[in-house]
């Protein structure tokens, strides 16, 4: 009789037989399948798996599921990809490409085991393939044009067909005239839920595209011939302010999937407030023992990153990539680095010639969403500040590829909470009692500790020398 | 009666048939100069004093300089305007003095014979007193008084093109003030551009200085800008020495003296075109107003009187009539005679047929100037055409995308897609845009001078109409009369 572990490894061995058969011919696997599968395939097929009873359904930030329709049991869905006008933040449209009308695609949901059927309609301009991206599948259902299929044409239909062999987080995107068409926004996420569960299932499941896109102040499509000053950066193509919050209740498992579509970046995603653990890859799941608390996950471009915490902490909490230039929003690269001038005498001497030129960048960029807000310095129409929007306490001063996961306590709904009012108190203004308590003196030039770490209980002295 | 009284009477008739004008057509010159002059003609010594005159350019220079002050101006002070009207009294004396009959040519002698002597046949000398006489002779050219009338006709004929040259001339000078009037003021809007240009990079600079002070960049780069600035500089030195010259230029055609040329003020921009659609060339009226046709018309006119009388005279040569009364012995004795050259070898032929040549000449001179009359008279009209054109392409089309791109550079700037010195730089480029707009305007007014210069019977260089040559050479390439 074996045992129920060995009965999971021989299962395991099985999956692996049956997804390499299910592949076609393309599996290389030497008796490791690299996928995650939570049932065995060969020779079964399963029901078509239902939201509620098989899997909590995922949550698309600013986007939306594909939705489907049974025909004798296989999973029909259908994309359309066309021309579309997409908001990435109020303030700021473009004509993007995308599917079902919305930039970027709908994300497709199914379960491991799920027959189904893609119908691909291509009503733009250019011929396209869609490519299933880290989907095992097989040869011919790849969509790569030229090398798996020929190019659908405009106003053709194509069908593709398989059985999912593996759960996790997947990416959909045309594989014809890549460079152009993903530029212009061609991709839409994948979720697979196991068949059978394994590990605790999210409370709040979240599903996010990371992007990068070149659109000129003023310009209404993005520029799919840049290839390294983007200025645009997206979760589920849309730009801070405009990307909306994760709203969480207090306790709940969450779950966070991030791919990565970009031309040309990687995108370290830092999440405040949390350490999380990487749980699985495109590839498949992490092991559980080969997961390590992490507070950034780097997501390159052309994977998926999925991530799980328990949101244990109440608050407002950042989220985004840490490359700093990834949460400005459209600035140009090539403006002179203004730090420290006198702005002054520049505005003296210029504004004779420029009645409305200010010296900006004198003490950073922070202000410059201010001066928009403000009302006084105008922006060309259709384009959005470099740096973010208001905040409960001042200009939050990051864009782009940023969003903020909002934990709450006894909240009875998942729309919005507003700002978080922390009871615990904030950052704030220190008084003079306070100084004079712990002997600091703002006046007084901080200097560094010496290397042997020594700490001072007495008062600082304001003259202090080191001696190394 | 004798045969000395016919002549005299006769003589007498001839003259008194004579008749010039009290003005010698001076009148007549100022009703044709009126078209073609901004402002009522003024003889300096004729119909204004010097102190008047005088007091006159100081009252217009007092003010910005104006078309119209301009050509006042030039009218007053110019001194080879002067030279012109001096000119033209040099022909109306040379007219008046054909219009005379020939004086006739007289001769007295008198004679107070010194004694006879004779000799005896000693030896001895006896003298003999005789008394004293005289001859006096009267010889006139019989040709001269038959080709009386021919001859004055000549002469009026040739006074005629004289003031057609003059008047070509004056109108001219006045052209030429009006043209170097719009260099002067195109030269000025054109300095001031320069000087904003040059303010622009002055300011790049200064901010790439301000850049390098904090660190921010490395010398190299402040060191390029500072190279823009001194470019420019030297674009603006260009500039100042345009507007010098054009102004000097100015200042020269209208004759202005070193104290008053220290006055002339030149304020404002060219005027705004008020641009209409061209009638059509009036060719023929252009043909029929030319001063040049006609002042070759009347030239041709004198040589074919002349070539007539030459044709007799080459042939027979002088035919003088002589009279003469001597007293001798106390009585008078009359006589008379002629005298003409007896064509034995010289029967005239080489004179008339340089006559006739000359003539041709003439005649061929003629038509090559209707023909090149009447090609620029073209072209002028499809040069204002065009340069009507390109100002409303400049107003309609250039000067508003300007405008445009230096408010979207602005806006650009604003959200930081672009940093400052490529805003400067925006203005720079707008206000070469302006520099580009002004040379249009001023060729187009001075195309439209040209041709409004041309309808009014004068000829502008047009060969150079689009950027007129300074020394516009309408009266320049005369020395025919």
């Amino acid at each position: 009789m074996p045992s129920r572990r060995d009965t999971f490894k021989m299962a395991g061995l099985g999956a692996s037989a049956l997804a390499l058969g299910g592949a076609g011919r393309g599996g290389q696997h030497s008796g490791h399948h690299a996928h995650s599968e939570s049932v065995p395939h060969k020779g079964r097929t399963y029901s078509p798996g239902k939201a509620g009873d098989d899997y909590r359904p995922v949550i698309t930030p600013d986007g939306s599921t594909l939705s489907y329709k049974l025909v004798d049991g296989v999973k029909v869905f259908h994309l359309t990809a066309e021309e579309v006008e997409h908001e990435f933040s109020p303030g700021l449209k473009a004509l993007c490409w995308g599917y079902n009308g919305q930039v970027h695609g709908p994300t497709i949901e199914a379960v491991e085991g799920d027959k189904v059927r893609v119908y691909v309609t291509n009503n733009l301009i250019a011929p396209t393939t869609i490519h299933w991206h880290g989907i095992i599948l097989n040869s011919g259902m790849d969509g790569v044009g030229g090398l798996n299929q020929r190019a659908i044409m405009p106003g053709e239909t194509f069908i593709y067909e398989w059985t999912f062999v593996q759960h996790g987080t997947f990416m959909y995107h045309s594989h014809h005239d890549e460079m152009t068409q993903m530029a212009l926004g061609l991709m839409g996420m994948i979720v697979v839920h196991p068949r059978k569960r394994t590990e605790p299932a999210p409370d709040r499941d979240f599903v996010m595209m990371l992007g990068t896109w070149a659109l000129r102040p003023g310009a209404r499509r993005p520029d799919p011939n840049e290839m390294s000053d983007f200025n645009v950066l997206t979760i589920n193509a849309k730009s801070y302010p405009g990307t909306a919050p994760l709203v969480v209740k207090m306790g709940e498992r969450v779950r966070i999937r991030i791919g990565n579509l970009s031309a040309m970046d990687h995108h370290p995603i830092h999440l405040h407030g949390y350490a999380f653990e990487e749980i699985a890859t495109d590839g498949g799941v992490i092991p559980k023992s080969a997961r390590r608390p992490e507070t950034t996950v780097l997501v390159p471009t052309g994977s998926t990153r999925t991530i799980e915490f328990v949101a244990h902490n109440p608050g407002d909490w950042a989220m985004h990539c840490h490359m700093t230039h990834h949460v400005m929003t459209q600035m140009g690269h090539d403006v002179p680095n203004m730090i420290g001038v006198d702005p002054q005498a520049l505005n003296r001497r210029i504004s004779p010639l420029l009645p409305h030129y200010m010296t900006m960048g004198q003490d950073g960029m922070g202000e410059m969403g201010k001066h928009i807000e403000s009302g006084h310095m105008q922006v060309p129409e259709n384009s959005l500040p470099m740096v973010g929007a208001q905040g409960p306490h001042d200009y939050i001063t990051m864009g782009g590829m940023f969003t903020i996961l909002k934990v709450r306590k006894g909240l009875t709904s998942y729309d919005d909470p507003g700002w978080y009012d922390d009871p615990d108190g904030m950052a704030r203004l220190a008084t003079q009692a306070e100084l004079s308590r712990d002997g600091i003196d703002p006046s007084v030039k901080a200097m560094p500790h010496s290397s042997s770490g020594h700490m001072s209980h007495d008062k600082p002295k304001s003259n202090m020398k080191h001696e190394h | 009666m004798t045969l000395k009284h016919l002549w005299l009477g006769g003589a007498f008739l001839l003259v008194s048939c004579v008749s010039v004008p009290k003005d010698a057509g001076f009148s007549e010159f100022d009703a044709m100069l009126a078209p073609m002059l901004p402002a009522p003609a003024q003889w300096v010594g004729e119909t204004i004093s010097e102190q008047e005159a005088s007091d006159r350019i100081s009252a217009l220079l007092s003010d910005p300089l104006t078309e119209a002050s301009v050509a006042e101006i030039t009218m007053l002070a110019n001194r080879d305007l002067r030279a012109v009207l001096y000119g033209l009294k040099e022909a109306r004396g040379n007219y008046v003095d054909d219009a005379s009959l020939p004086n006739p040519f007289i001769t007295a002698l008198f004679v107070d014979e010194p004694s006879e002597t004779s000799a005896d046949c000693f030896g001895n000398l006896t003298r003999f007193d005789t008394p004293i006489g005289g001859q006096i002779g009267v010889g006139i050219e019989i040709l001269d008084i038959l080709f009386f009338p021919k001859t004055l006709k000549a002469a009026k004929a040739e006074f005629t093109a004289a003031k057609y040259s003059s008047l070509r001339h004056f109108a001219d000078h006045s052209y030429q003030a009006r043209l170097k009037f719009y260099e002067a003021m195109a030269a000025k809007q054109i300095l001031g551009l320069a000087e904003q240009s040059y303010e622009a990079m002055a300011a790049n600079a200064e901010v790439a200085q301000a850049l390098f002070d904090a660190g921010n960049i490395a010398e190299v780069d402040l060191a390029q800008e500072k190279l823009f600035e001194a470019q420019m500089k030297s674009e603006l030195i260009k500039a100042e020495r345009g507007f010098e010259m054009a102004k000097s230029h100015l200042i020269k055609t209208m004759g202005l003296s070193p104290e008053k040329s220290d006055s002339v003020k030149l304020e404002g921009r060219l005027r705004t075109p008020d641009i209409t659609e061209l009638e059509a060339l009036p060719v023929q009226s252009v043909m029929d107003r030319n001063l040049e046709l006609k002042h070759r018309e009347a030239l041709i006119d004198a040589a074919g009187i002349r070539m007539g009388m030459k044709d007799v005279m080459s042939f027979v040569g002088d035919v003088e009539l002589e009279g003469e009364v001597e007293r001798h012995d106390g009585a008078y004795e009359y006589s008379g005679g002629i005298g003409f050259e007896l064509p034995i070898f010289n029967f005239g032929q080489g004179k008339r047929e340089a006559a006739r040549a000359r003539m041709e000449m003439m005649g061929q001179q003629y038509i090559a100037r209707q023909y090149a009359l009447d090609t620029n008279a073209h072209l002028l009209y499809t040069n204002l055409s065009a340069a009507r054109r390109e100002i409303l392409h400049q107003r309609k089309q250039v000067l508003p995308l300007s405008q445009q791109v230096l408010k979207g550079m602005q806006l650009d700037y604003n959200a930081m897609h672009i940093g400052v010195f490529d805003l400067l730089n925006a203005k720079r480029n707008q206000l070469a845009t302006g520099i580009a707009y002004v040379q249009a305007v001023e060729d187009y007014w001075k195309t439209r001078a040209a041709y409004e210069y041309l309808l009014a019977g004068g000829t502008p260089d047009i060969d150079a109409s689009s950027h007129l040559n300074p020394s516009v050479g309408g009266a320049s390439e005369e020395g025919d009369h």
